[in-house]
C-alpha cells in the first residue's frame, strides 16, 4: 500500500509540472454514456491517477474530467524534505500542521469582494467548493437543503462548548508521535486525542459511547495511520453544510505524511442515512517551522455570538 | 467536573481496579521499641483531580484508642488516618480564672492545630474585675506571643509557652493526639467506675496524658451513628505538665456542630488547674481542619526560642534528615516542627526504580502517563462509614493540609468562609471551570519532544503546549487572564522549571478556599528520577499572601499502561446537584 502510494504520488508530482498525458482510462465511475468529445481540454482536465489517499480518480460523483478546487489544491502543494521516521520505520507525523504556510489568500492581496460582505461571501464561497458531497438517500434531500439554510443556531457547532468533533474538525492543528502515543490537536475545546499505537482490539463497549471525537483506534497500514472511530453522538455534523449524521456512524481517518506534506482524508459510514460510505476530499497541509506556544483558548461567552453572525440565517 | 470524583473514589478503593504497579512497602511493623518501624502512608482521591495523601494508624496504636478515635472523627477508616483531626476552631460563652477571679466570657475564639502545636485563644468578655476583657494569647511551637488583633500586633510573651502548651490537651482531639502519638507505650486501666482510663505521653512534647473513656450505648442523634451503636468517648483528661495537674471534662457532646460533616464535640468543657477550676466553656460554634495558621511575627523570633521538654525518643518518621525532592526546607509547613505531614511522608517511601531516561540535548525526558497509578498499597477496606462519602472525604482533605499558603491576616476569615461556603463558590464547580495552575497539580500525561513539551490533565482546557526553550517573557503576557497562565519554561539543572503569570482571579490555588488575585505568578518545578516524577509550585501573590507559598512536592510514578485517552463527559449542569449537598461543602 505504501508503495502505491508513494508511486502515485511521484505520478502526481510530475503531473503538477503540467505535463499533458492523456487521461488515465479509469474503471467503476466513468460515466456510461459517452459525452460529446471535448476537442481540447485544458490541462487542468488532463490529470491522471489518483490523489493522495485516494483510490477513485475524482472526490466526487458522478465523476466527470473537471478537477475540483480541493482537489487541485492538493496536487499544487509539492513536498519538500525527507519524510522523519521513527524507530519502527514509520513515517512520524509529529508537528505543527496550524496555520500551515500553503499561501492561503489571493495572489497579489486580493481580498473578498465587498468590504463588510463578509458573512455571506464566505458562505457562497465556501457552498460553491464543496464538490464532494455525501449522497444521503433520497429522503433526506430536502433535509439537508434544510439544515443548511437554517438559523445559524441550527448548526451543533455555534455556541460555547459545542465541539466540532471528528471528523468535521478536519486535519489536527498539532500532532506529536513519541513511545507508540499518538496525541492529536485540534486547538479547540475536547479536541485532544491521545490514541495508543498497540494494536489493541476493538473493546466492544466502544460502541455505546456518545462523544464528539469518537472511540479511537489507530493502526498503521503501510505508512498510512489509520484511525477507525465509532462511538460517536448524533450530535454533530459531518460538515458545515447541514451534514448531519447518526448515532452509529463510524469514522475511518487516514494520514500519510510526505515530506513537509500531511496528507488527511476520511471515510464516513452512516447505512440508516448515507446511500453508500462517504469518502471526503484529501486535505493537505504543510508543517508549520514556527514552534509556537500553544496558547489557551479564549473563554466563550454566548452572548458574543450574536454579534459576530447573523442569528437568523446562516450566510 | 468536580463531582465525578464519587466515581474515582469508588475507583480507588475496589480492589478489582487497583492493579499494583508498584512495589508494596513494608507492611506496617510495631517495633519492639513500640514505636511503628516507620511512617506508613497512602493516598486518596481527593475533592478535585487530585490526590491527597494520609498517615495511617501506626501498628502499635491499642484497640482502645482506636475506638476512641473513630467514635470522635479523628480516625476514620479502620486502618485509614486516626490523626485526621488537625486543628479545630470553636466559639464558646462561659467563665476563664485570670488571677483575680473568674473573667466572663462572650463569644470567645480558640483555634487549636494539634500537629503544630499552636493555639490562638482570643478571649473576649469582661474580666473579674470588671473591665473589659480582649486579649489574644498565642503560641506555636517554641513561641509564645499576644495579638491585639487577629494575626496582627504581636507583642512577645515567651514565659507564658509553659502556661498555654497544655491547654491544647484538654480537648478531646488534643488528648486523643498524645495516646496515637504514645503508640504502644499507652498503659490501659480502669478507674474505680468501671471506666477504661488510657494513660500516655507523647514523645514530641512530654506531657502525660490520662484519658477517662466512657462507653456510651445510648446517644440518639449522635453523628452518622445508630442511636444504641457502642461508641467510646473520651470524658475527663488528665495532663501533667510544668509541675502541675490539668485536668478537663467533656460532655453534651453533639454532632451536628459543623454541618455535613461527621465530627463529634463536647458543647460543655471543663478545665481545672491543680484541681481549682480554670474554665467552664459553653461551646456555641466549631469546625473540624479550618484554615488556622500560625506564622511567628519578626518580634518574636527576635527572642530566644523557649527550650521545650526534650524529647526521649522520637519515633523514627521524626528522625529524618535532610530535604524532600524540590523543597529546600525540612518541612512543608510552618511553623516548622519535628512532626512530618503525611504528604512528606508518602514522597519519602516511595523509591524510584529503573534509570532516567532522557533527550539528545541530556536533559531528563519527562514524557509518560503519570495518571491513575496510585495503588491502594494498604487495601483500606473503605470509607468510614457506608454512604458517607462527601463529609469524610472534606474531613479528610482538610485534615491532610499542614500546608497552607500564608495568607495576609485580613484575609483568614475570607479563606475560612469560601472553604466552608456551598459547593458552587468554588470557581471550578460547574460546567467549563477549569482548575487551572495550579490547582490542577501534576500533569496527568506529558509528552517532550522536539525541544516542546505538552502537558495535559485530563480535564477541559487543561492541555499546555511550551518551548523547553522558552526565551524571554513577552511583556504582553501580563495582560492575560487565563485559567493555566502564560508559562515559560527552562531546566534548571535536570528541574524543568515553568514560570507563569497572566492569570485571571476566576480559579482558586486548592479545594480549601484558596483564591488569588489576576496577579498571581506562579512557578512550577518538575524533577523525574527513574520512574517517579516529583512536582511542586511556588505562589507568589503580594497583594493577598504575606511570603510566596510553596506546596508540598507531590510525586506520581509512571504508569506503564498506554492507555487511550478517553474524551470527557459532557458536562450537564442539572447532575451538579444530584452528586453534592449544594447547601454546603463538606
Amino acid at each position: 500500500m505504501s508503495q502505491t502510494f508513494r508511486s502515485l504520488f511521484a505520478a502526481a508530482c510530475a503531473m503538477g509540472v503540467a505535463i499533458a498525458v492523456a487521461p488515465a482510462t479509469s474503471t467503476a465511475q466513468q460515466p456510461a454514456a459517452s459525452a460529446a468529445a471535448a476537442s481540447q481540454l485544458p490541462p487542468a482536465a488532463q490529470r491522471a491517477g489518483n490523489l493522495p489517499l485516494r483510490n477513485v480518480p475524482c472526490s466526487y460523483t458522478p465523476c466527470g474530467k473537471r478537477v475540483s478546487p480541493q482537489d487541485g489544491a492538493v496536487w499544487q502543494v509539492k513536498p519538500n524534505g525527507q519524510t522523519p521516521r521513527d524507530a519502527q520505520g514509520h513515517p512520524d507525523l509529529s508537528g505543527n500542521w496550524g496555520a500551515a504556510n500553503l499561501q492561503y489568500g489571493f495572489p497579489g492581496g486580493a481580498r473578498i469582494r465587498r468590504n463588510g460582505s463578509f458573512e455571506a461571501d464566505q458562505s457562497a464561497m465556501q457552498r460553491g467548493a464543496q464538490w464532494n458531497k455525501p449522497i444521503y438517500k433520497p429522503e433526506f434531500w430536502e433535509k439537508v437543503r434544510s439544515l443548511d439554510y437554517g438559523k445559524a443556531d441550527v448548526d451543533p457547532a455555534y455556541g460555547c462548548y459545542k465541539p466540532v468533533g471528528v471528523p468535521r474538525q478536519n486535519v489536527p492543528g498539532r500532532i506529536v508521535m513519541k513511545d507508540n502515543q499518538l496525541w492529536l490537536l485540534n486547538s479547540v475545546e475536547n479536541g485532544l486525542r491521545i490514541l495508543p499505537l498497540n494494536n489493541a482490539k476493538r473493546d466492544e463497549d466502544d460502541f455505546q459511547f456518545s462523544t464528539y471525537n469518537g472511540m479511537g483506534l489507530a493502526h498503521w497500514d503501510g505508512d498510512t495511520l489509520v484511525i477507525d472511530s465509532v462511538g460517536f453522538g448524533d450530535m454533530t455534523w459531518l460538515g458545515w453544510e447541514g451534514y448531519f449524521h447518526t448515532d452509529k456512524m463510524e469514522v475511518t481517518e487516514r494520514f500519510l505524511r510526505n515530506g513537509d506534506l500531511l496528507y488527511y482524508n476520511f471515510t464516513v459510514n452512516d447505512p440508516d442515512v448515507l446511500m453508500e460510505p462517504w469518502n471526503s476530499y484529501t486535505y493537505v497541509r504543510r508543517v508549520n517551522p514556527n514552534p509556537n506556544r500553544q496558547g489557551e483558548a479564549v473563554e466563550c461567552d454566548e452572548r458574543d455570538l450574536g454579534l459576530l453572525a447573523d442569528p437568523f440565517l446562516r450566510g | 467536573m468536580p463531582r465525578l470524583i464519587a466515581f474515582s473514589v469508588a475507583l480507588l478503593f475496589s480492589s478489582a481496579a487497583l492493579v499494583a504497579q508498584q512495589p508494596a512497602p513494608p507492611a506496617p511493623v510495631c517495633a519492639p521499641n513500640g514505636y511503628g518501624a516507620q511512617g506508613y502512608y497512602a493516598m486518596f482521591a481527593q475533592n478535585d483531580d487530585g490526590f491527597t495523601a494520609y498517615e495511617t494508624g501506626s501498628p502499635c496504636i491499642g484497640k482502645d484508642v482506636r475506638d476512641v478515635a473513630e467514635s470522635i472523627g479523628m480516625g476514620r477508616g479502620k486502618v485509614m488516618t486516626v490523626k485526621s483531626v488537625i486543628g479545630v476552631q470553636f466559639r464558646a460563652d462561659g467563665t476563664m480564672a485570670d488571677g483575680a477571679g473568674m473573667a466572663k466570657l462572650a463569644n470567645s475564639e480558640f483555634h487549636i492545630a494539634y500537629y503544630l502545636p499552636a493555639m490562638r485563644a482570643m478571649l473576649k468578655g469582661s474580666k473579674a474585675n470588671g473591665q473589659p476583657l480582649n486579649e489574644i494569647r498565642v503560641f506555636a511551637n517554641q513561641y509564645a506571643w499576644n495579638e491585639s488583633q487577629e494575626g496582627r500586633a504581636a507583642t512577645a510573651a515567651m514565659n507564658t509557652l509553659g502556661d498555654r502548651l497544655p491547654l491544647i490537651k484538654l480537648t478531646p482531639f488534643g488528648a486523643v493526639w498524645s495516646l496515637i502519638d504514645a503508640e504502644g507505650h499507652v498503659a490501659v486501666s480502669k478507674a474505680p467506675d468501671g471506666k477504661t482510663v488510657l494513660t500516655g505521653t507523647s514523645p514530641y512534647d512530654g506531657i502525660e496524658v490520662s484519658v477517662t473513656v466512657e462507653d456510651n450505648r445510648n446517644h440518639p442523634k449522635l453523628g452518622p451513628y445508630e442511636p444504641t451503636e457502642l461508641i467510646r468517648l473520651p470524658v475527663a483528661v488528665t495532663a501533667k505538665a510544668n509541675g502541675h495537674t490539668y485536668g478537663a471534662t467533656f460532655a453534651d457532646y453533639r454532632g451536628d456542630l459543623e454541618p455535613n460533616v461527621w465530627m463529634i464535640f463536647p458543647t460543655t468543657i471543663k478545665w481545672t488547674m491543680d484541681g481549682k477550676p480554670l474554665a467552664d466553656l459553653k461551646v456555641t460554634f466549631f469546625r473540624s481542619n479550618p484554615y488556622i495558621v500560625f506564622p511567628i511575627p519578626d518580634v518574636v523570633k527576635n527572642a530566644a526560642p523557649a527550650t521545650q521538654t526534650a524529647a526521649a525518643q522520637l519515633p523514627p518518621q521524626a528522625q529524618r534528615t535532610g530535604n524532600l525532592p524540590l523543597r529546600t526546607v525540612n518541612t512543608s509547613y510552618l511553623p516548622a516542627g519535628p512532626r512530618m505531614s503525611p504528604q512528606d511522608g508518602y514522597v519519602l517511601q516511595l523509591a524510584p526504580s529503573g534509570p532516567t531516561p532522557r533527550d539528545a540535548d541530556g536533559h531528563p525526558d519527562l514524557s509518560g502517563n503519570w495518571g491513575g497509578n496510585i495503588p491502594n498499597v494498604f487495601q483500606v477496606p473503605g470509607l468510614r462509614r457506608p454512604g458517607g462519602f462527601e463529609a469524610d472525604q472534606s474531613a479528610m482533605q482538610r485534615g491532610a493540609q499542614w500546608n497552607k499558603p500564608l495568607y495576609k491576616p485580613e484575609f483568614w476569615d475570607k479563606v475560612r468562609s469560601l472553604d466552608y461556603s456551598k459547593v458552587d463558590v468554588d470557581p471550578y464547580y460547574g460546567c467549563y471551570h477549569p482548575l487551572g495552575v495550579p490547582r490542577q497539580n501534576v500533569p496527568a500525561r506529558i509528552v517532550q519532544k522536539d525541544g516542546h513539551i505538552w502537558l495535559f490533565n485530563g480535564v477541559e482546557n487543561a492541555l499546555r503546549i511550551l518551548p523547553l526553550n522558552g526565551g524571554k517573557r513577552d511583556e504582553n503576557d501580563y495582560q492575560f487572564s487565563t485559567f493555566n497562565g502564560m508559562g515559560l519554561a527552562h531546566w534548571d539543572g535536570d528541574t524543568l522549571v515553568i514560570e507563569s503569570v497572566g492569570f485571571g482571579d476566576n480559579t482558586w490555588i486548592g479545594w480549601e478556599g484558596y483564591f488569588h488575585t489576576d496577579k498571581m505568578e506562579v512557578t512550577e518545578r518538575f524533577t523525574r528520577v527513574g520512574d517517579l516524577l516529583y512536582y511542586n509550585f511556588t505562589v507568589t501573590d503580594p497583594d493577598v499572601l504575606m511570603e510566596p507559598w510553596t506546596s508540598y512536592t507531590y510525586v506520581r510514578r509512571l504508569n506503564p499502561r498506554a492507555a487511550r485517552q478517553d474524551e470527557a463527559p459532557s458536562c450537564i449542569e442539572r447532575d451538579n446537584g444530584l452528586l453534592a449537598d449544594p447547601f454546603l461543602r463538606g
